[in-house]
Order: C-alpha cells, then sequence, then structure tokens
C-alpha cells in the first residue's frame, strides 16, 4: 500500500497536466490554488512518524517539517491566485520585457509552481542529503521556467539562479557521501575529514541561502522576474533549505561541534543582514528593495540558527511565517500597483499613494515587517535576535539594527515618492496642479487579499502569541544543538 | 561492429598524462574561445577526454555513460545556438558580417574566418569586459594553480594527474562563469565545473542510484539553459 505522506508528492506532480491544459484560463490559477490548499490541509492531517526507509535513510514526516509544508503550501496557494485576481487586459502589442509583467507571463507558474512543490515536498520528508539536494536541482531547474516567465529581455536572473543552485549540488553530493562513510566507519574519522565535510556543507547552504557573497540569485530574481513568482522563489527555498539544515545539525550535531562554524554561522547572517540593510536604504524600485528587504530578512534568521538556543526552532519557524507573510503582501501590492504603472520604480509612482492606497499601504507594510518594526509580524523575532545577539556580541547587535533601519528605509523612501506630486512636463507646465484626489482603483478581490494579509501583519505584530503558542502546543521535538 | 571493452584497448596508447594535456587545451579553448561551435566541440572533447579518464578508475560501462550523457547535452546546446544563430542571420547586413580585419582575418569562404573560429562573430553592441589576451593569461594562471592545488591538497583515493584535472576543469569553469553572463557561455564554464566534479564523484561514489540521477540532473540542467540561449536570442532579435 502506498503511504499517505506520498500523496503530497503524487497529488501536485499528478495536477500538473491539467493545471497545464488550463494554464491559459483564470481556472488554471484557481485549480493550482486549490490543489496547494488542498495540500495543505492535507499536511495537517497527516500523522508524524517514519514513513520507510530508503537507502539507509528514513522517510520520515515530524512536526517540524509539517508546519514548513503548511506554510510553504499555504503561501503558494496565495501567491497562485495573485495573478488571477489581476484583469486580464491584453496588450496592444505583446511585449515580453520585465516591465509588462502581467498575468499573461506567469502562466507556466502554475503547472511549474505546482511540480516544484511536489519535489520540495519530497525534499521535505527525505533524510538523505544527497537525495535532498538532487531533488532541490530538480525543483530549480523548474524554476527557470518560472522566473523568466516568457521575457526574452533579460536572462540574468535565471541563469545566476540556475548557476548558484546548481553549484551547491555537487557539494552536497559530496558532503552527503561523507556522512554516509562517517556512519559506515563507525565514527571513526579524523577531525580533518569532519572539517572538510562541514566546510563542504557550509559553502552549500551558503549558495542555497543567498549568504553574502553568493546573493545574487536572490536579489536579481526579485529586481526581475513578476512579483508573484519572485515571492514564490524567496519563499520557497529558504523555507526548505532551513528545513533541511536544521535537520541535518539535529541528525549530526558534529557539524557544528567546533566554535568556528557556529561562528562562521553568526558572520554569514549578520553579514547578510548587513549587506541587504544597507543596499536595500539606497534603491530607488520597489522589485529590487524587496530582494535586499528579504535578504536582510534571510540574514537574520541565519543568524537566529547560529544563536542557537532551546527556542531556536520555534523563532525561525515564527520568523519564517513572518517573512512567508510579508512577501506576499509585498507581492499582491506590486502587482497591483503595476496595472497602472509600467514600472515599479520610485520616480514612476508618484501620486500612486492618491490612485491605489490600500496597495501602497500594504506595501510599504510589507516592507516594514521585513525590516522588524514595531507593530508589525516581523517585530517578536527581530527583537528575540536583537537581545539574544546583545548577549553574545553588542556590537553586531547594534549593526543589525542599523541593517533594519535600512530596510526601513529603504521603504519610507519609496512610500514618500508615492506621495508626491508627479513632475510637470513641458506639456502641463502651464495647467493648474489638480486636487489630491484619493480613489481606490485596486482589483475588488486583489484588495480583499491586501486588506487581510495587512490586517494578520499587523495583527500578529500585536499579538504574537497567537503564532507563538500553538506552536509551542505542536510540541516540535526537533532542536539545534547550538547552545 | 567494435566492443566497448575493444575501443579501450585500441585507446591504451592515450595515457592519463596525454588525456589531462587534453583537458588542459579543451577547457583552455571554452574560456579563451567565443564562437559557439568551437565551444561545442571542445565541450563534446572533454567529455570523451574525461570518460578515457574515468574508464581507467571505473567501471568502463559507467564511464561510458557518462560520454553518452555529454554526447546528448551537446546536440541540446547546439540546437539552441543553431536556432539563435539562424534568426539572426536574418538581422545582420553583409557589410557587418565582412566588419573586422587583421593578419588572421583570412577568407577561405564569406562570412568565415581563422579567427571567427576563436573570436566569433560578434553581434553584440557593447564591448567585451575582458579581451582575448587576458583570456589567455588568466588560463595560463589557473593551469598553475590547478597544479599547485593538486601537489598541496591532493584528494584521496585519486591519482596525482586525476586530482590535477578535477582542479583544473573546476577552475576553469568557475572562472569562465565569472567572466561572462552570456547563456552560452555560462552553460560550457558551468558544464566543465560540473566535469570536474564528476571525474571525483563518479570514483568515489559506488552507488549507481546516486551517479544515475546526477547523470540525468546535468541533461535537465542542459534543457534549461538551452531555454535560456533561446529567450536571449529572441532578445537580441527584438533588438534589431
Amino acid at each position: 500500500m502506498i503511504p499517505q505522506a506520498f500523496w503530497l508528492i503524487a497529488l501536485p506532480i499528478g495536477a500538473v497536466p491539467i493545471v497545464y491544459v488550463l494554464r491559459r484560463l483564470g481556472l488554471g490559477a484557481i485549480m493550482a490554488a486549490g490543489v496547494a490548499l488542498l495540500l495543505a490541509w492535507f499536511v495537517t492531517w497527516l500523522p508524524t512518524g517514519i514513513i520507510l526507509n530508503f537507502l539507509g535513510r528514513s522517510i520520515e514526516l515530524d512536526r517540524f517539517s509539517q508546519v514548513t509544508l503548511l506554510l510553504l503550501f499555504a503561501a503558494t496557494a496565495l501567491l497562485f491566485l495573485i495573478p488571477a485576481l489581476l484583469p486580464q487586459t491584453r496588450p496592444k502589442r505583446e511585449s515580453r520585457t520585465a516591465a509588462s509583467t502581467s498575468w499573461r507571463d506567469n502562466r507556466t507558474f502554475y503547472p511549474a509552481g505546482l511540480a516544484i512543490l511536489g519535489l520540495l515536498g519530497a525534499a521535505s520528508l527525505s533524510r538523505h542529503l544527497g537525495i535532498i539536494a538532487i531533488l532541490i536541482e530538480v525543483a530549480v531547474i523548474l524554476t527557470v521556467f518560472v522566473i523568466q516567465g516568457g521575457r526574452v529581455d533579460s536572462t540574468r536572473a535565471a541563469l545566476r539562479f540556475l548557476v548558484l543552485m546548481s553549484l551547491a549540488t555537487p557539494l552536497f553530493l559530496l558532503a552527503a557521501w561523507r556522512i554516509d562513510f562517517y556512519q559506515l566507519s563507525g565514527g571513526l574519522q579524523t577531525s580533518g575529514n569532519l572539517e572538510q565535510t562541514t566546510l563542504l556543507v557550509g559553502f552549500g547552504f551558503a549558495l542555497w541561502l543567498a549568504v553574502v557573497p553568493f546573493h545574487s540569485w536572490l536579489t536579481t530574481t526579485s529586481g526581475e522576474s513578476a512579483p508573484a513568482t519572485a515571492a514564490f522563489v524567496l519563499i520557497a527555498f529558504p523555507i526548505i533549505a532551513f528545513s533541511t539544515l536544521i535537520h541535518l545539525l539535529a541528525d549530526f550535531p558534529w557539524l557544528v561541534e567546533s566554535p568556528q562554524a557556529v561562528q562562521a554561522l553568526i558572520m554569514g547572517g549578520v553579514a547578510t543582514a548587513l549587506m541587504g540593510g544597507i543596499t536595500a536604504s539606497v534603491q530607488r524600485g520597489f522589485s529590487e528593495l524587496m530582494g535586499y528587504a528579504a535578504l536582510f530578512d534571510l540574514g537574520c534568521t541565519l543568524t537566529l540558527l547560529g544563536l542557537g538556543g532551546e527556542t531556536g526552532v520555534i523563532t525561525i519557524l515564527v520568523s519564517l511565517i513572518g517573512r512567508a507573510l510579508a512577501l506576499t503582501l509585498i507581492a499582491a501590492s506590486t502587482s497591483a500597483i503595476r496595472l497602472r504603472a509600467g514600472s515599479d520604480g520610485f520616480v514612476e509612482l508618484r501620486e500612486m499613494a492618491q490612485q491605489m492606497p490600500i496597495a501602497t499601504a500594504g506595501l510599504t507594510l510589507g516592507g516594514l515587517t521585513l525590516a522588524g518594526t514595531p507593530f508589525t509580524a516581523g517585530f517578536a523575532t527581530h527583537w528575540q535576535l536583537l537581545r539574544s545577539m546583545a548577549a553574545v556580541e553588542p556590537g553586531w547587535s547594534v549593526l543589525l539594527a542599523l541593517a533594519g533601519l535600512g530596510v526601513a528605509l529603504g521603504y519610507l523612501r519609496g512610500f514618500r515618492s508615492t506621495l508626491l506630486p508627479r513632475r510637470l512636463t513641458r506639456s502641463n507646465k502651464g495647467s493648474a496642479r489638480p486636487t489630491v484626489v484619493f480613489t481606490v482603483q485596486e482589483p475588488p478581490l486583489l484588495l480583499l487579499l491586501i486588506v487581510l494579509l495587512s490586517a494578520a501583519t499587523v495583527l500578529l505584530g500585536l499579538f504574537p502569541a497567537v503564532l507563538i503558542e500553538p506552536l509551542q502546543a505542536l510540541g516540535i521535538t526537533i532542536a539545534i544543538p547550538i547552545p | 561492429m567494435p566492443t566497448l571493452p575493444e575501443i579501450l584497448a585500441r585507446l591504451q596508447f592515450l595515457t592519463q598524462e596525454s588525456a589531462l594535456l587534453g583537458l588542459f587545451i579543451t577547457a583552455g579553448v571554452i574560456l579563451v574561445a567565443r564562437d559557439w561551435r568551437t565551444l561545442i566541440l571542445a565541450l563534446l572533447m572533454q567529455y570523451i577526454l574525461a570518460g578515457l579518464i574515468l574508464s581507467r578508475v571505473i567501471r568502463p560501462d559507467l564511464a561510458a555513460l557518462k560520454v553518452m550523457i555529454g554526447a546528448f547535452i551537446c546536440p541540446i546546446l547546439f540546437l539552441s545556438a543553431r536556432q539563435v544563430s539562424t534568426r539572426l542571420a536574418f538581422f545582420t547586413s553583409p557589410a557587418e558580417r565582412n566588419k573586422g580585419a587583421g593578419w588572421i582575418n583570412f577568407k577561405w569562404w564569406p562570412n568565415f574566418s581563422l579567427m571567427s573560429l576563436i573570436k566569433g562573430q560578434d553581434r553584440r553592441r557593447s564591448p567585451a569586459a575582458t579581451g582575448f589576451m587576458f583570456r589567455v593569461l588568466v588560463v595560463l594562471l589557473m593551469i598553475i594553480i590547478a597544479n599547485t592545488l593538486s601537489n598541496t591538497f591532493a584528494l584521496p583515493d585519486l591519482s596525482l594527474n586525476m586530482t590535477t584535472a578535477v582542479y583544473w576543469l573546476v577552475l576553469a569553469g568557475l572562472v569562465t562563469l565569472i567572466l561572462t553572463e552570456d547563456p552560452m557561455r555560462v552553460a560550457h564554464g558551468l558544464f566543465t565545473a560540473l566535469t570536474g566534479f564528476d571525474l571525483y564523484y563518479t570514483t568515489i561514489e559506488k552507488s549507481l542510484l546516486m551517479t544515475g540521477l546526477w547523470g540525468a540532473v546535468n541533461l535537465l540542467i542542459a534543457l534549461a539553459i538551452g531555454y535560456l540561449i533561446i529567450a536571449k536570442g529572441a532578445g537580441l532579435e527584438e533588438e534589431f
């Protein structure tokens, strides 16, 4: 009999042909979102434990994987809906550049996205690093089509994503072989061998988690891809990477036995967050800004992992949930704004706050959540991070706070530009300046989604216990082996 | 028709040293050349030479499988580049095609020159970030670094020649990736680095499943890059 957990893989991949056929219709998006929601419900209903043994390693679903998969499926369901909620206007001349990221450009997103969900689900269940690396590599290859999305002006984002992620796979394959060898030898290995394995794993995760200087796949994807697909990539891959890393550390604590390894983890996180924060503060467009804000958030989560502790896993989960919420909100808001503006550069978005007030507010709120601003969903974890870091290294705590301010500054600069009046051109210089009139022009269903996501962000910011207490009650037994 | 062991027996004269020398040339050409036909030919030769080296240390059928995978990757890249090249040719004027002069620009037939094999028919509007001589110097530098690395950090279970080959291919591949953003050249850089890794991984990993999966992944990467080559070509077409 086929184990029930395999439906997590079979269901999305089985739905791919149907969604592919229906992809040109709105029905394809709704069906893809329906399948993702069904998966989200199904994963909560599944019993935890070992499913079977494969290649001497167990395939199992634990509480931690259950939560990460639930988050992945739920966030993807919302992201599938965003392009479908946009009006299906046909452009006069079919342009295939980054500026014209209408729903038509995202047609491959639904079938490919479902296949990617199946592969990432399989990777979550596996406990063999080599198999996980191969599954994620196949998901990466499919993501290339999602990122490119039919555009022909630039292939930089898809190419960088493919190259950097593909370079990580050999490192993981070698590390998996070394780990197998270590186990077969009964743990009799020289410290040099163990250090080499740690180094391979470290570099592999640095590529997967966009640690500076390997961050270009994340920022270019954000800058060049459509908002929904960019958010999908920025949410899905880090969730699975963190899930894999935490499982790996729990299974093989010797990977972080040396203080240098832990120090490298924290330093990598702080450097990434700092780079993201500083660069975010000087961006001139919301797409690029989303990439650097996500980079800052990723660095903070990595630092949380390096700091470890008893509550480390719960804090990381809360951080990943806040991140997914913020990125989905930003994607929904940016998609709405792009209906009226050619691009999401600050200069082109002048007066946007009057034309699309809800989308502009949603976009700013999403950005401030990533920055960890008070009263948003990101605050609790960032505050926890600053406190934990202050106990270890007060100077780095200040750097993290400054980086957060950089992200917030970037979004506030963008928000300010949406309030400014349009620049007067020669043709309209003579005419009187129009009076400021706020009109709601977002598509109604997308407006509802933005409002709901914004409310959830504020609610979790005001009452973080709403999220933390159920997670604690789940009884997640996995722990980061860093005291 | 000769069997695989017979073919390998006939190729006994090719020692590891000569195969390593061949890899220095193929990866060097990949780093220096711009013409897509030259690049694909060098990549194919590289897969054959890597397969030849592997056939001396692992099961010959597995080594042959590696060559077969390479032999599938090259046509995927060839067809993608061919499609783009044919479409772009319509947008290039004869004057532009005949542009460029020099002692080595000897014309065998219209639109072909000796130097075009290395430099390619440059249809790009912006100048290259790195010149021909720079890339030649980089090749020489990488050869020295690969030799130094293989003498300093020997890979376990591998001979000195194989260790040098692994380091050389990985370094040459990574440098190619650093120097370009063109999907065709990126593909060659990536596959060169992955071939270097393959030389090591196939030798140590005994699991046929993992080796097979890795081969399949290589083919899928080629398909994805083929798609990007065509997308980039279509973009250039729109520019015209």
